[in-house]
């Protein structure tokens, strides 16, 4: 398998990292501005959440010079999860 | 008999093979506290309010800053092996002291607040805690389980940084030879990733 | 003959080193599966001797050798000895770590260390479980199962045990992620996926269930630890927990881990049967996707288990419905299977025995398994014996009988000698007559409504009863008569070939017992896949040369 070459460099690291501060003020305020509990609320914690989460696998754990395979990993483990809490949601909610 | 080397030997140096077992074992860790992100939603589900007041009296900004603690050792971490891959040693172990450094200070101010809960009889155990609605202490006992469990994963992430340092040292990690180093960095930001979510869900919903 | 595998016999494994640290600190993955061997051995002596103690209670209603107290304490022993120690680990450990990295062509799996470090977590595990007997207040009398709340409330040496139940959890993840990493990495050069043998394929689904599925109920194990150290209600409805939450979360792994338990062993089939009928393996493609598939769907499916615990009737009927999606892939091995012999020139052979009753059993086993997945019927039989006789017909009548069968199957490879086959066949006949006997009256007294973990019963199921405890006593001298002629050929059996059983697979390439590194030379590897009967002349030749 050939290693596809890449240079790192702290530009890119410095921008993932202003990115994800900027994510953060971002959530912070929309906790005020969206009420805290309400179900947008919630959507929108967790959708700021994920998009931090995606930048930190994809830029600082390198997954975007990763091979493919790894990237199919990822992709399983978050159905499987999904399969659980999808499942467990329709037991709860139903009750 | 003729001498036969094995192409696919187990035995040999497999950087890549390293790298695919850490991932597998950071599933592992994901699903461990997705256990717990699971107890969490039904729980939150099914104790609707009262989740909703006790998170009302958790510490944002002690949680902002925690937050910011770690992406900031995140950030370090990642440098340190852009640095390494660069050949440039000294920076790499600079950058890995600050890390270490964040995340002391991270548990730092977790010390501060937890005590600062314990301080109030919060803690399973004391009047204050026992005379809570059930929901309240749900949240306030998965509070204090998954941020702990998460502490116990920065220390270790923290031991395994110094081991970096220690390897830089004695040359075993070199620009040529970084999977170990990257293998830390990895469990490192795993660290980070679960705080991403766990910030939202007992700081921010309130 | 006899010259060139004595040879063969000091260049092996088995020489290479001595003393007691070679093996417990040794990095080989053939030494690591056979101290798995022992281990797995020695427990299963205990959970037998458990059932058989329990099945004598059972031979008239009343007390009649142990309290109830006591026989709460048993079952819940057998199960903790028999899942956790033995059937989970046993053929990825044992037959897994010895084959998987002979079958890719290579000469260990891809983390030696991890590997040895898998080892030594199970046997601290054991230890921890071991221990719950004599220290502390009393073993454990919850079930295997740790239901909320009565494991939160009871006084017996409940925390210790769950905590060897998460150790020994991570040490089969660790077995598992080293699996992956090694069908990943370390497959000979021209062996593709589609080219892998099947008992690979099997564990690679296997390995994905274990990585996936164990961390779950590692963490909820740890939660009711927590539970129980400081009073808290996360399960407990007393203090306004959920007990269903727990089932869910015990059974999100306990599900999965049963395809952990089985899949290896359709794996070891689809490898007994090619050999047995002297030709290539059915639907090799089907049988590798419906390993996937199988360990795919039995992430949806837990809630099964649970139809009568109190979930909502939506969630019900889902989980009865998926259930049924999983019996497609398990018949379509078990067609494929019985396509294989299909004209085949089948070879008389203990191991394969071992496998047509594997298939006959766990045919009971899977058809008893859709009637239990079926809600309407299951609300009726959960919790009787009918449902004990099922997981013994799918999980002993399946595995363990496989675990056996293997055994016969690779016994020559992996001790260079082979073993009494007249005697075979009659502990094999003994087993199969006993297990039958055993578990099909406790599958008709467990439909008439005999509930499962009483030391007692009425009067009217004491026939039945007693025609299993009998069918016990045969199963147990069948199995220890197996154990018997196994124990002395492994030190005074004929000396075996390279390959007696005429197979192609590569453990069947390489002198029995293996060399140290597996190979002395570059495995024959056909174009056509691993099952191409049309290399075995040239195997053999090859085999000759060493």
């Amino acid at each position: 398998m050939s290693k596809h070459e890449h240079t790192p460099s702290f530009k890119s690291d410095l921008i993932t990292f202003g990115l994800l501060m900027l994510l953060t003020a971002i959530t912070i305020w929309a906790s005020y501005a969206t009420g805290g509990t309400t179900v947008l609320a919630v959507l929108v914690a967790m959708g700021i959440a994920t998009v931090k989460a995606t930048l930190v696998v994809r830029n600082f754990m390198h997954i975007k010079y990763d091979d493919i395979i790894y990237k199919l990993f990822i992709g399983a483990v978050i159905i499987i999860f999904g399969v659980f809490i999808t499942l467990l949601a329709v037991d709860y909610f139903y009750r | 008999m003729a001498h036969y080397e094995i192409p696919n030997s187990g035995l040999k140096r497999d950087d890549e093979g390293k790298k695919m077992g850490m991932w597998l074992f950071l599933f592992t860790e994901v699903l461990l506290f997705g256990g717990l992100f699971l107890v969490y939603a039904m729980y939150r589900f099914q104790y609707f309010d009262e989740f909703k007041i006790v998170a009302e009296h958790m510490d944002i900004t002690l949680g902002a800053i925690n937050t910011v603690i770690l992406i900031a050792s995140s950030l370090t971490v990642a440098m340190s092996i852009t640095a390494m891959k660069k050949g440039l040693d000294n920076v790499a172990v600079l950058l890995i002291i600050i890390t270490i450094f964040l995340a002391l200070s991270f548990m730092v101010n977790k010390y501060f607040e937890w005590s600062n809960h314990i301080h109030h009889g919060l803690f399973p155990g004391f009047e204050a805690f026992n005379n809570l609605e059930k929901g309240e202490g749900m949240f306030l006992f998965l509070y204090y389980f998954m941020t702990g469990l998460h502490g116990l994963h920065v220390v270790v992430g923290a031991v395994l940084l110094a081991i970096v340092i220690k390897r830089i040292m004695l040359g075993r990690i070199t620009s040529e030879n970084i999977v170990f180093q990257e293998n830390a960095g990895l469990y490192w930001h795993l660290v980070d990733l679960i705080w991403i979510y766990l910030f939202p869900l007992f700081y921010l919903l309130h | 003959m006899t010259d060139t595998n004595t040879t063969a016999m000091e260049q092996s494994f088995w020489n290479e080193k001595k003393g007691i640290f070679s093996w417990i600190f040794t990095l080989d993955h053939k030494r690591i599966a056979l101290l798995y061997l022992y281990a797995i051995t020695a427990f299963f002596l205990v959970g037998m001797t458990l059932g058989f103690l329990m099945r004598l209670e059972l031979i008239a209603p009343g007390q009649t050798i142990m309290e109830a107290t006591t026989y709460n304490k048993v079952f819940t022993f057998h199960g903790v000895i028999m899942i956790f120690l033995v059937i989970i680990p046993s053929i990825p450990a044992v037959f897994g770590n010895f084959m998987l990295p002979i079958m890719l062509g290579t000469d260990d799996v891809a983390l030696p260390r991890l590997n040895l470090f898998s080892w030594w977590l199970y046997i601290i595990g054991a230890s921890m479980a071991l221990l719950t007997l004599v220290y502390g207040p009393g073993s454990a009398d919850t079930g295997w199962t740790f239901y909320a709340p009565y494991s939160v409330n009871t006084d017996t040496n409940v925390t210790l045990l769950l905590f060897a139940a998460f150790v020994l959890g991570f040490s089969s993840i660790l077995t598992g992620l080293n699996f992956i990493v090694t069908i990943h990495r370390l497959r000979a050069p021209k062996m593709t996926w589609f080219k892998m043998p099947l008992f690979a394929w099997s564990l690679y689904a296997t390995a994905w269930i274990q990585l996936l599925a164990t961390p779950i109920v590692g963490i909820t194990l740890l939660m009711v630890i927590a539970e129980r150290t400081f009073g808290i209600g996360l399960f407990d409805p007393a203090l306004g927990g959920d007990p269903v939450l727990y089932q869910h979360l015990f059974w999100i792994y306990s599900h999965p881990v049963v395809y952990v338990m089985i899949l290896p062993a359709m794996g070891i089939i689809s490898e007994i049967l090619p050999t047995a009928a002297q030709r290539t393996i059915f639907g090799y493609k089907a049988i590798a996707i419906s390993s996937m598939a199988i360990a795919f769907l039995g992430y949806f499916v837990w809630g099964h288990h649970m139809f009568t615990s109190g979930m909502s009737g939506e969630a019900r009927v889902v989980f009865s419905f998926v259930t049924y999606l999983v019996a497609i892939p398990t018949a379509i091995k078990v067609f494929n299977w019985v396509a294989t012999l299909y004209k085949g020139s089948i070879h008389m052979t203990p191991n394969l025995l071992w496998s047509t009753s594997f298939i006959f059993n766990f045919m009971i086993g899977g058809l008893t398994g859709l009637i239990l997945g079926a809600l309407s019927v299951d609300v009726h039989v959960h919790d009787t014996a009918y449902v004990v006789a099922h997981f013994h017909y799918t999980m002993f009548g399946g595995t363990i009988f496989v675990f056996f069968g293997a055994m016969h199957y690779w016994f020559p490879k992996i001790f260079g000698r082979m073993y009494n086959k007249r005697l075979s066949y009659i502990s094999l006949t003994l087993t199969f007559i006993g297990f039958n006997v055993t578990y099909m009256a406790m599958l008709i007294v467990g439909g008439q409504g005999m509930p499962r973990r009483y030391y007692d019963y009425l009067p009217e199921f004491t026939t039945l009863n007693q025609i299993s405890t009998v069918g016990s006593w045969v199963l147990v001298i069948g199995i220890l008569m197996m154990i018997y002629n196994l124990v002395r050929s492994a030190k005074k059996g004929e000396i075996a070939t390279a390959n007696p059983w005429n197979g192609v697979t590569l453990e069947w390439q390489i002198p029995s017992p293996p060399p140290l590194h597996n190979f002395v030379k570059a495995p024959i590897l056909s174009d056509k896949g691993p099952y191409d009967f049309s290399i075995l002349d040239q195997v053999n030749r090859e085999n000759l040369e060493n």
